[in-house]
C-alpha cells in the first residue's frame, strides 16, 4: 500500500515537472502582454484572452497574413515530416536487415556515418547543399527538404534498428526461411512486428528532427510553397522585441501534430506488442 | 505577310520582355500588408512585378544572402541591410553603389545619420529605411512625485534623481537596460560611451575606446549597478524585450527604447502607464553630449541583379521621401528624410515626435568596420566581465582592444 | 574459394535442413553470395540518398577546414594547412566552450538518462488516463526549440518569472535569485532547462523498450520469489541495454550540438560562462564569415565525439562478451 502511494506520488511529480513549464507556455499564450509580470504571482492571467489563437487559427484575411502563413507552414511541416519518417523508416528497415541478417559488412560504416551526419552542424553543410540543389533547380521545394532530411536522419535510423535487430532471437526467422519464406517476407512479417519499440523510437526521433529543423529549411525555401513551421515561428520575433504571448501560442499549437503523431504511432505499436502478452 | 508575322513576333517579344521584368526582394517580417499594397501600386505604375521573401530577424538573413550571393547574386535583386552590415557586404562585393542615381536633392533631404549609415568609403549603398535610433524615455508622473518637472541633463543629476525615486519607494530600481551578453549591450554601450565623449576607433581603425573616457563610461555602467544601485541587476540578462516589460509595468522610471517609443507605451493592451511617458534627450556626463545609438537600415541592390535601373526605381518608389512619408503615415516606419520629419501630417500621427526628432541630431553609429559582428561579440564578453566585476573596466576594455586589433589583422590577411 | 563454396553447397544438398541455418549459410557459399547480393540491393537506396545529398557537403566542409576562406562573390581560398586546427587547439575560448558543452552532456548522461529510466519504471503500468499521462510526459520533448528557450528565459527572469515567485511564496528564498546573470548559476540553470527536455526523451525511449519485455519474465521471477528490485536489476536493466546504449550515443551527439538555448537565452553570458561549441561555430560562420575556422571547429568536435562513441561501443561490447 505504502509502495503504491510512493509510486503514485512519484508519478505526480513527474507530471508536474513535465507539465508546469508547458502550463506556463499556455498561460502566457492567453495573457495580455501587460499582465505578464503579474501572471507569475497568481498562476493565472487576470484577463485571459484567446485572441492570439483566433488570429493564428482564424480565417485568414489575406495571403500574407500571420494566420495564413502559419497554417500553410504547419501543413508543409506535417507533410515533410511524415514523408521523411515513412521513407526513412522503410529504407532503414531494409538497410538494418541487410546489415544484421544478410551479412552486408557495413555495420561500422553506418556507425561512422551516424557520427558524421549527426555531428556536423547544418551551419557548415547548408551552403554546399544550397549550391547543389540550386544547380539542379530544386530550391524552394518540399521534396528537396524530404530528400535532405531523409539523408541526414537515415544513418541514425539504420543504426537504431540494426542494434535492435541484433538482439532479436534468430530462431523464428530461421524457421520461417526454412518454411520457404523469402528474406523480404521474413523481414516484413517477423522482424518488423517484433521491432516496434525500436521503430517507435526511430520514428519519433526522425519526425521531430524534421519537424524542428531550422537552418536548411531557412536557406532552401523562399516562400509558402515550401516554408516550414520553425521559420514561421521565428518570424514572430521582432527586430528588438519579442511578442511572448504570440510566440507561446505558436509553440502550443505546433506541439499538437507531434503529440497526435506520437500517440497514434504509439498506440498502434504498443497494442500490437501487448496483445497476448499482458495479463493482469 | 511574312514581314507582318515577324513584326508581330518582334513586338510580342518586346512586350513579353517588358512583362518579365520581375524583382525579388528579401527582408524581415512585419508590415507585409503594407508592402504588398505598395508593390501592387508599383506594378500599376511601372509594370514591374515585385516578389517578396520574408526572412526572420536576427542574423538569419546572412545565411540566405551568403548562399544566394555565392550562386551569382541574382536570386534577390533587392535586400534590406542593417547599418552594421554595410561595410561587410560592400567588402564582399555584394552591393551595388547607388551614387549615379542619388541626386543632390535626395542627399540634402536625408537625415544625416540615416544616409551616412548606408555609406562606406565614400560611396552610397542604400536608401534609408526604418531609420531608427534609441530614444531616452522617462515616466513624467514618477519624477513629478519627487519634485522634478523636467528630466535632468547630466548623469550626476540622473543618479541623484534615481536615488530619490528609490528612497521614496516609487520604484525598486529606477532603471533597467538591455545588458545581456548580446548585440543590445553594445548598442547601450555605444550610447553611453558617446555621452562620455568617447570614441571607438581612430581614422586608422586603431581602438581608442579603452582610453580614459571609455573607462569612465564603463565604470559608470558598473557603478549604476553596484555603487548607486539604480539599475536592476537583472539587466545583465535582459534584452530590449525585458526592459520594455519593466517600462510597461512601471517598474522603472526611465530607460531607452527603439523606434517610435511612445506608440507602445501609450497602448493600453501593452502598457499600464498610458500617457505618462515622455521623451528626453539622452543624459550625458556634462550635459553637452546627449548622444544615443543608431540602428538605421536601408534598401540595397544586389551586384547580381539583371535589372539595376528598375531596382533603383523600386527602392526610390518605396523608400524615397514620398514613399517614406507614405510608409510613416500608414505603417509607422521611422523615416530617414528631413522633409518627412517636417511634415505636419506626420508630426500629428504620434505624440512627442518633435521631441524625438531633436535627438536625431545626436546619433552615433556602432563601429563601421567590415569585421564588426566578430568584434562585437568579443566586446560583449569583455564588457560583461567588467559588469559582473570579474575584471576592472580598464582590464576589460584593454582586452577588447587587443581582440579588435587581432580581428582586424585577420580580416586584412584573408582579404 | 570456389572449391570451398562448392563443397558447402554439397553439404547443403546433403539434407542440411535439420541443422541450424547459421551453419550452412557460412561465408563463401553461393547462397551466401546471393544473400549478400540481396543485402546490398536492400541497403543501396539508403546509401545512394545519403551520398547524393551529403557526400559533397561533408567532403567540401572538410576541404574548407584547411583554408582561409574569404566570402565575397565567390569563396576566395588561401591554403593554410593545419593552421585553423592549431589555432583552435590553443584557443582558450574554444576550450571553455567545449568544457561548458561537456557539462551539458555529462548532466544528460548521469542525471537525465537514469532519471528517465526511473520515470519510465514508474509509468510502466496500467494507469487511468494513460494516453494523457504519456502525452504530458512527451510534451517537453516536442516543444519547439525556440519556444523552449524563450519560456525558460521567462521562467528564470528574476522579477517576472514563476521560478522566483514560487520560491518566494514557498519561503525557500527571501529575495530574487539572479539565475541567468550570476556567473556561477547561469550554466547550471541552463543545464536544468536542457535536462527537462532530455529526461523526457529518455523516459519515452525507455518506456518503449519496457513494453517489449514479455511480462511472463516478471511473473516467472515473482514465482521464484524475486523482489521488485531484483527483477529490475536482473531482467529490466539487462534487457534494456540496447536502449541504454542508444540513449548514450544519441544524447552525447545531440547535446554536443546544443544551440537554441544559448543563442536565445544568454548569448553565452554572463561574461562568457555559458558559451557552447555550436554557438561558436555558428558565430564564426554566419557572423564572421570564417568558414575555414567554422569547419575546422566542426571537424575537431566531430573527432572528439567519434572517440567518445567508440569508447561507448567498446564498453558495451566488452560487457556483452563477458
Amino acid at each position: 500500500m505504502l509502495r503504491n502511494t510512493t509510486i503514485f506520488a512519484f508519478i505526480i511529480i513527474i507530471l508536474l515537472v513535465s507539465g508546469i513549464p508547458i502550463y506556463w507556455t499556455f498561460v502566457t499564450s492567453i495573457s495580455l502582454d501587460r499582465d505578464l509580470a503579474d501572471t507569475s504571482k497568481v498562476w493565472y492571467p487576470p484577463n485571459p484572452t484567446f485572441e492570439n489563437y483566433k488570429e493564428i487559427l482564424g480565417a485568414s484575411k489575406m495571403e500574407y497574413s500571420v494566420a495564413y502563413e502559419f497554417k500553410v507552414t504547419l501543413i508543409n511541416s506535417a507533410l515533410v515530416s511524415l514523408s521523411v519518417t515513412a521513407v526513412a523508416l522503410f529504407l532503414a528497415s531494409l538497410s538494418a536487415y541487410s546489415i544484421e541478417r544478410l551479412k552486408v559488412p557495413l555495420r561500422n560504416t553506418i556507425s561512422f556515418l551516424v557520427v558524421l551526419t549527426q555531428m556536423l552542424p547544418p551551419v557548415i553543410l547548408v551552403i554546399p547543399i544550397y549550391l547543389i540543389f540550386g544547380r539542379m533547380g530544386l530550391l524552394n521545394r518540399k521534396l528537396s527538404l524530404v530528400v535532405i532530411y531523409t539523408a541526414m536522419n537515415l544513418p541514425f535510423a539504420i543504426w537504431i534498428l540494426s542494434s535492435y535487430f541484433r538482439k532479436l532471437p534468430v530462431s523464428v526467422e530461421e524457421a520461417a526461411i526454412i518454411d520457404g519464406c523469402g528474406y523480404i517476407e521474413t523481414l516484413w512479417r517477423i522482424v518488423i512486428p517484433l521491432s516496434k519499440p525500436a521503430l517507435f523510437t526511430a520514428g519519433i526521433f526522425v519526425f521531430l528532427a524534421s519537424w524542428n529543423e531550422f537552418l536548411i529549411a531557412l536557406v532552401l525555401t523562399t516562400d509558402l510553397k515550401a516554408k516550414t513551421l520553425p521559420i514561421a515561428i521565428s518570424e514572430f520575433m521582432g527586430r528588438y522585441y519579442t511578442d511572448y504571448p504570440l510566440m507561446c501560442t505558436a509553440g502550443i499549437i505546433s506541439m499538437v501534430p507531434p503529440i497526435v503523431f506520437a500517440s497514434i504511432f504509439q498506440r498502434y505499436l504498443v497494442e500490437g506488442l501487448a496483445k497476448g502478452a499482458v495479463k493482469e | 505577310m511574312r514581314k507582318f508575322v515577324l513584326l508581330a513576333l518582334f513586338v510580342g517579344v518586346l512586350v513579353l520582355g517588358w512583362a518579365v521584368v520581375e524583382l525579388n526582394t528579401i527582408f524581415g517580417p512585419g508590415d507585409l500588408a503594407y508592402y504588398i499594397e505598395r508593390n501592387q501600386q508599383f506594378y500599376e505604375k511601372y509594370g514591374v512585378r515585385v516578389n517578396i521573401t520574408v526572412v526572420p530577424y536576427g542574423r538569419d538573413q546572412n545565411a540566405k544572402l551568403i548562399a544566394s550571393m555565392l550562386a551569382g547574386g541574382s536570386q534577390y535583386d533587392i535586400f534590406i541591410i542593417d547599418c552594421v552590415e554595410v561595410p561587410k557586404y560592400v567588402e564582399a562585393g555584394w552591393v551595388l553603389p547607388i551614387d549615379e542615381w542619388l541626386t543632390e536633392d535626395l542627399k540634402n533631404d536625408a537625415v544625416p545619420f540615416a544616409l551616412d549609415g548606408m555609406a562606406y568609403k565614400g560611396k552610397w549603398y542604400g536608401l534609408p529605411w526604418i531609420s531608427e535610433w534609441k530614444s531616452f524615455v522617462y515616466n513624467k508622473e514618477m519624477i513629478k512625485k519627487v519634485g522634478y518637472n523636467e528630466f535632468p541633463r547630466t548623469w550626476e543629476e540622473v543618479v541623484e534623481l534615481a536615488q530619490k525615486l528609490q528612497e521614496a519607494g516609487i520604484v525598486r530600481y529606477a532603471s533597467a537596460w538591455s545588458w545581456a551578453q548580446k548585440e543590445s549591450l553594445i548598442c547601450d554601450f555605444v550610447a553611453i560611451l558617446a555621452s562620455f565623449g568617447g570614441k571607438f576607433f581612430d581614422e586608422n581603425l586603431n581602438p581608442v575606446f579603452n582610453d580614459e573616457k571609455g573607462v569612465q563610461a564603463l565604470q559608470f555602467m558598473v557603478d549604476m549597478i553596484y555603487k548607486y544601485k539604480i539599475v536592476n541587476p537583472a539587466s545583465l540578462g535582459w534584452t530590449e524585450t525585458e526592459v520594455d516589460k519593466a517600462m510597461f509595468n512601471k517598474d522603472i522610471a526611465f530607460g531607452m527604447r527603439w523606434g517610435l517609443p511612445l506608440v507602445d507605451l501609450d497602448n493600453p493592451e501593452l502598457s499600464r502607464g498610458v500617457g505618462e511617458w515622455e521623451i528626453a534627450l539622452m543624459p550625458s556626463v556634462d550635459g553637452e553630449h546627449p548622444y544615443t545609438v543608431s540602428g538605421p537600415m536601408g534598401w540595397a541592390i544586389s551586384y547580381g541583379t539583371k535589372h539595376p535601373k528598375e531596382a533603383f526605381e523600386y527602392i526610390k518608389f518605396l523608400a524615397g521621401p514620398e514613399g517614406a512619408l507614405d510608409a510613416a503615415l500608414k505603417a509607422g516606419i521611422v523615416p530617414g528624410w528631413k522633409s518627412v520629419w517636417e511634415n505636419p501630417e506626420f508630426l500629428k500621427t504620434v505624440r512627442g515626435l518633435d521631441k524625438m526628432y531633436e535627438q536625431a541630431m545626436y546619433v552615433v553609429h556602432r563601429p563601421r568596420v567590415p569585421w564588426y559582428l566578430e568584434f562585437s561579440s568579443a566586446l560583449q564578453e569583455e564588457l560583461h566581465k567588467a559588469l559582473t566585476r570579474q575584471k576592472t573596466p580598464k582590464e576589460a576594455l584593454d582586452a577588447a582592444a587587443e581582440a579588435a586589433i587581432k580581428i582586424r589583422e585577420e580580416f586584412e590577411r584573408s582579404k | 574459394m570456389s572449391d570451398r563454396s562448392e563443397s558447402k553447397l554439397q553439404g547443403f544438398k546433403g539434407g542440411a535442413c535439420l541443422r541450424p541455418l547459421k551453419n550452412f549459410l557460412r561465408k563463401g557459399s553461393i547462397l551466401e553470395k546471393k544473400k549478400r547480393r540481396l543485402g546490398y540491393l536492400l541497403i543501396l537506396p539508403a546509401l545512394l540518398i545519403i551520398f547524393f545529398v551529403l557526400l559533397f557537403p561533408l567532403v567540401y566542409a572538410l576541404y574548407l577546414s584547411f583554408f582561409d576562406v574569404f566570402v565575397g562573390r565567390t569563396l576566395k581560398l588561401t591554403f593554410v594547412g593545419l593552421r585553423n586546427y592549431l589555432e583552435i587547439m590553443v584557443d582558450s575560448g574554444w576550450w571553455r566552450s567545449f568544457l561548458n558543452t561537456l557539462y551539458f552532456v555529462l548532466a544528460d548522461i548521469f542525471i537525465g538518462i537514469p532519471l528517465g529510466f526511473v520515470s519510465a519504471l514508474a509509468l510502466n503500468r496500467r494507469l487511468r488516463l494513460q494516453g494523457l499521462v504519456l502525452a504530458i510526459v512527451l510534451l517537453p520533448y516536442v516543444l519547439p526549440p525556440i519556444v523552449h528557450a524563450l519560456i525558460w528565459k521567462w521562467a528564470f527572469n528574476p522579477d517576472y518569472g514563476f521560478i522566483n515567485q514560487t520560491l518566494i511564496n514557498l519561503g525557500v528564498i527571501k529575495s530574487s535569485v539572479y539565475w541567468l546573470t550570476n556567473p556561477k548559476l547561469a550554466l547550471p540553470s541552463l543545464i536544468v532547462a536542457n535536462l527537462w527536455q532530455g529526461t523526457a526523451f529518455a523516459t519515452i525511449v525507455y518506456l518503449g523498450g519496457m513494453k517489449s519485455i514479455p511480462s511472463e519474465l516478471y511473473e516467472a521471477a515473482k514465482i521464484d520469489g524475486a523482489t521488485t528490485f531484483k527483477s529490475v536489476r536482473y531482467i529490466t536493466i539487462p534487457l534494456l541495454k540496447p536502449f541504454t546504449s542508444l540513449l548514450l550515443v544519441m544524447k552525447t551527439i545531440l547535446t554536443f550540438k546544443l544551440f537554441e538555448l544559448v543563442y536565445a537565452v544568454t548569448g553565452g553570458g554572463p561574461a562568457g560562462t555559458t558559451k557552447v561549441v555550436s554557438y561558436e561555430i555558428y558565430k564564426n560562420a554566419f557572423e564572421a564569415f570564417k568558414f575555414g575556422k567554422a569547419t575546422a571547429m566542426s571537424y575537431t568536435l566531430l573527432g572528439i565525439v567519434a572517440v567518445i562513441v567508440l569508447i561507448y561501443q567498446r564498453l558495451f561490447k566488452a560487457e556483452e562478451a563477458y
